[in-house]
C-alpha cells in the first residue's frame, strides 16, 4: 500500500508523521493537514514509520491506538527512543476515553476520539507544536 | 401342656402302625413323624388296602382317614373290630371332629381314639405311646350288649367296650379342651394384634402428620427458592445479554468509528470548499450532521454497555433537569405539553456524571412525552432524603400507561412497542444503569390505564470512585 507524503516546503508549520492502519483515514489526513501547512508522511504500521524516524525529522506522531503487529502505544514508545523530544498524539476509535488515557500515561501528549472533525484536531496539534518548538529551543540538538 | 418324653422304642423290635390315608401328602408327613420315633409304618390308600396289609403285617396301632375312596374310615374300624382276631389292635381315627355325629359314628365302629387334623405332634405321639401302654387292658374287657343312643331323633347303638367309650369321649373332651384353648389363645393374640394395631395405626397417623407438615414446610422453602432462583436468572439472562451488547458494540465501535472518522473529515473538507450560497453546502451540512448523528449512536452503544469513561464532578440535579428540559422545551410547546416542578429548597449536590443525567432525563422526558403524545402535563419533584443522603425524584406523567403484562419487559434492552424505526428500545435499559452506577435506585410504576400515566421513581447518589481518572470538570 502507498504511502502518503505532502510537502510545502516554503510555508511549513512543522513535520507530522501520520499512522494508521486504515488507509482511507491515513490518506485523508495527511491530506487535509496539507492545506493547514503540515508536512505529512503517512504509514499503515509502525515498523514502517520508525524505519522513517531513523532518517528523517519529524515534529508530531499522529498515530491510531490500535493496530495489528505493533499498536500505538509500542509505537509511541519505541520512537521516543529515536527522539526523544517527538511529541505524539493517540487516535483512538474505541470509544473510550480510558485506553487514551492509559496511552497517555506511557509518553503520548495528548488523545483524540474518531470520529474527529479537523476542527477539533487542530487546535490540538498547535498546541503539540508549541511544546515541540519550546523543547527544540532548550534542547537545540534536535 | 406336659412336655412328653418318648420312650425310645425297642429299635429292634419296632412297634409296627398302619396308615390308612389317601392323600399321599399326608400320609408321608405323618410316617416322616412315625419313622423319627422309632416307629415301623405302612401305609394303605383306602380301607380295603388296609385290611389286606392287615392281615399280613399285623400291626400293633392302625391310623385311619375317615374319607377315603372304597371303604372309609368307619367301616374300616367296624370290620376291624367285627373280627375276632383283629378286634385288640388299637385304632386310631383322624378326624376333624366338626360334628357330634362323628363321635357317635366313632363310638359304633368302636374307634379307640380320635385324633384331630390338623394334629399336633405331641399329642399324637403321646396317644400312640398310651394306646399302646394300655392296650392289654382293653383286651380283658368283654364286649357288651350295645348301649342304645339317640341323637337328633335318630338311635344308634354302640357295642364299644366301656374302655374304649371313656378313652373316645375323653379324647373327645381333651380334643374340645384344647380347641377351646387355642380359641382363648387365639382371641387374646387378637386382642393384643388389635390394641397393637391401634397403637401402630396411632403413631404412623402423628408419623405422617408431622411427615406432612415436614413437606408442606420442604415445599413452601423450595418455592422461595425457585422465586429466588427465578430472579437471579432473570438477573443473569439480563447480565448476559448486556455483555454480549458490550462486546458487540465495542467491537462495532472500533469498526463503525474509522470509516465514520474519514467520511466526517471528508464532508468537512467538502464542505470548507464549498461557498455558503452553493446549493451543495447545505446537502453536505445535512451529510455532516448524519454522520455526527451516527458517531453519537455509537458512543450511546457504548455508554450503555459500560465500556465509556465516567466522568464525574459536582452536580446540581436540578439544574441538570432545567438544562435537560431545554433540550425537548420547543418539541414539548408543540404537544401541548405542561411541566410541573415540584423542586425541593435545598437539594444537596452530588457528584454524578453529569453527561450520563442529562440522558437519564432525556430519556425519560422523551418517553413521557410520547405517552402523552398530545395535550397532558410531566411533573417533575425533586426531593432530598437526608437520612440516607440520597435525591429522589420522580417523573410522573398522563400519558396512556404501561399495561401490566408488559410492565416487567419494559426495562429490558430492545424492548419497545414504538413503530419500528423509532425506538431502539434501549431507553430504559441505559436509565436503570444510570441509576444503578449512581448508588441509586429505578423503579417504574402503571396502573395501565390511559390518562393516569405512568410514575417513574428514582433515587440518586453520589456515584462510587471506582476508575478515578483526574478529567476536569466540563
Ligand atoms: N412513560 C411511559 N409511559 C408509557 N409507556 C412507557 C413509558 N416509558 C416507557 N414506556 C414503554 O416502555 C417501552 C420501552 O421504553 P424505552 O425507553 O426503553 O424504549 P423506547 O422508548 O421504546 O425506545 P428509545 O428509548 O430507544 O427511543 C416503550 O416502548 C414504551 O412502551
Ligand atoms: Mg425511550
Amino acid at each position: 500500500m502507498k504511502n502518503v507524503e505532502q510537502k510545502d516546503s516554503n510555508n511549513t508549520v512543522g513535520r507530522i508523521i501520520v499512522v494508521d492502519d486504515e488507509s482511507e483515514l491515513m490518506s485523508t489526513l495527511c491530506e487535509m493537514l496539507g492545506p493547514q501547512g503540515y508536512e505529512t508522511a503517512g504509514f499503515l504500521t509502525g515498523a514502517e514509520a520508525l524505519t522513517v524516524l531513523k532518517n528523517q525529522e519529524f515534529d508530531l506522531l499522529l498515530t491510531d491506538l490500535m493496530m495489528p503487529e505493533m499498536d500505538g502505544v509500542e509505537l509511541i514508545r519505541a520512537s521516543l527512543e529515536i527522539d526523544p523530544n517527538l511529541i505524539s498524539i493517540i487516535m483512538t476509535g474505541q470509544g473510550t476515553v480510558q485506553t487514551a488515557v492509559e496511552a497517555m500515561r506511557t509518553g503520548a501528549f495528548d488523545y483524540i476520539m474518531k470520529p474527529f472533525k479537523l476542527g477539533t484536531l487542530l487546535p490540538l496539534l498547535s498546541r503539540a507544536m508549541q511544546v515541540r518548538n519550546l523543547l527544540s529551543s532548550i534542547d537545540p540538538e534536535q | 401342656m406336659t412336655e412328653y418324653r418318648p420312650q425310645i422304642p425297642d429299635p429292634r423290635h419296632p412297634i409296627k402302625i398302619l396308615i390308612a390315608e389317601d392323600s399321599i401328602t399326608q400320609a408321608m408327613q405323618l410316617q416322616n413323624i412315625l419313622e423319627e420315633n422309632g416307629y415301623d409304618v405302612t401305609i394303605a390308600a383306602n380301607g380295603r388296602e388296609a385290611l389286606q396289609s392287615i392281615g399280613a403285617s399285623r400291626p400293633a396301632i392302625i391310623i385311619s382317614d375317615i374319607v377315603m375312596p372304597e371303604m372309609d374310615g368307619y367301616e374300616l374300624c367296624r370290620t376291624i373290630k367285627a373280627d375276632e382276631k383283629l378286634r385288640d389292635t388299637p385304632v386310631i381315627l383322624l378326624t376333624s371332629l366338626s360334628d357330634p355325629q362323628d363321635v357317635i359314628k366313632a363310638l359304633q365302629c368302636g374307634t379307640d381314639k380320635f385324633i384331630t387334623k390338623p394334629y399336633n405332634k405331641i399329642q399324637l405321639l403321646a396317644t400312640i405311646e398310651h394306646l399302646h401302654v394300655n392296650k392289654n387292658l382293653q383286651s380283658l374287657e368283654e364286649i357288651q350288649e350295645g348301649i342304645p343312643v339317640s341323637y337328633r331323633g335318630e338311635s344308634y347303638l354302640i357295642t364299644s367296650t366301656r374302655l374304649q367309650i371313656l378313652n373316645l369321649l375323653l379324647s373327645t373332651y381333651e380334643t374340645a379342651m384344647a380347641k377351646n384353648l387355642d380359641l382363648i389363645g387365639v382371641q387374646d393374640e387378637l386382642k393384643r394384634l388389635n390394641a397393637e394395631l391401634e397403637e401402630r395405626v396411632q403413631q404412623r397417623t402423628e408419623t405422617l402428620r408431622i411427615e406432612i407438615a415436614e413437606r408442606k414446610a420442604a415445599q413452601a422453602k423450595l418455592l422461595v427458592k425457585n422465586e429466588e432462583l427465578n430472579v437471579v436468572t432473570q438477573q443473569l439472562w439480563q447480565a448476559a445479554k448486556l455483555a454480549t451488547m458490550g462486546e458487540l458494540a465495542s467491537s462495532i465501535a472500533h469498526e463503525l468509528n474509522n470509516p465514520l472518522a474519514t467520511v466526517s473529515l471528508r464532508v468537512e473538507s467538502l464542505t470548507a470548499q464549498t461557498s455558503q450560497d452553493d446549493p451543495r453546502r447545505r446537502e453536505l451540512e445535512i451529510i455532516g450532521q448524519e454522520v455526527e448523528r451516527m458517531g453519537n449512536l455509537v458512543s450511546n452503544l457504548l455508554q450503555f454497555s459500560r465500556r465509556s469513561q465516567k466522568q464525574i464532578s459536582t452536580v446540581d440535579i436540578c439544574e441538570e433537569i432545567e438544562n435537560t428540559i431545554e433540550l425537548i422545551h420547543y418539541h414539548l410547546r408543540k404537544s401541548n405539553i405542561q411541566i410541573i416542578r415540584e423542586f425541593a429548597p435545598e437539594v444537596p449536590l452530588i457528584l454524578a456524571d453529569r453527561q450520563q443525567l442529562r440522558q437519564l432525563f432525556l430519556n425519560l422526558f422523551t418517553n413521557a412525552s410520547d405517552a402523552i403524545a398530545k395535550d397532558g402535563t410531566l411533573t417533575i419533584s425533586v426531593a432530598a432524603q437526608s437520612e440516607e443522603e440520597k435525591i429522589l425524584i420522580e417523573i410522573t406523567d398522563t400519558g396512556v400507561g404501561i399495561p401490566p403484562e408488559i410492565l416487567p419487559k419494559i426495562m429490558e434492552p430492545f424492548y419497545t412497542t414504538k413503530p419500528e424505526g423509532k425506538g431502539t428500545g434501549l431507553g430504559l435499559a441505559i436509565c436503570r444503569r444510570i441509576a444503578q452506577e449512581h448508588q441509586g435506585t429505578f423503579d417504574i410504576t402503571s396502573e395501565g390505564i390511559p390518562g393516569k400515566g405512568t410514575k417513574v421513581q428514582i433515587t440518586l447518589s453520589s456515584i462510587e470512585k471506582e476508575n478515578p481518572i483526574g478529567l476536569k470538570d466540563t
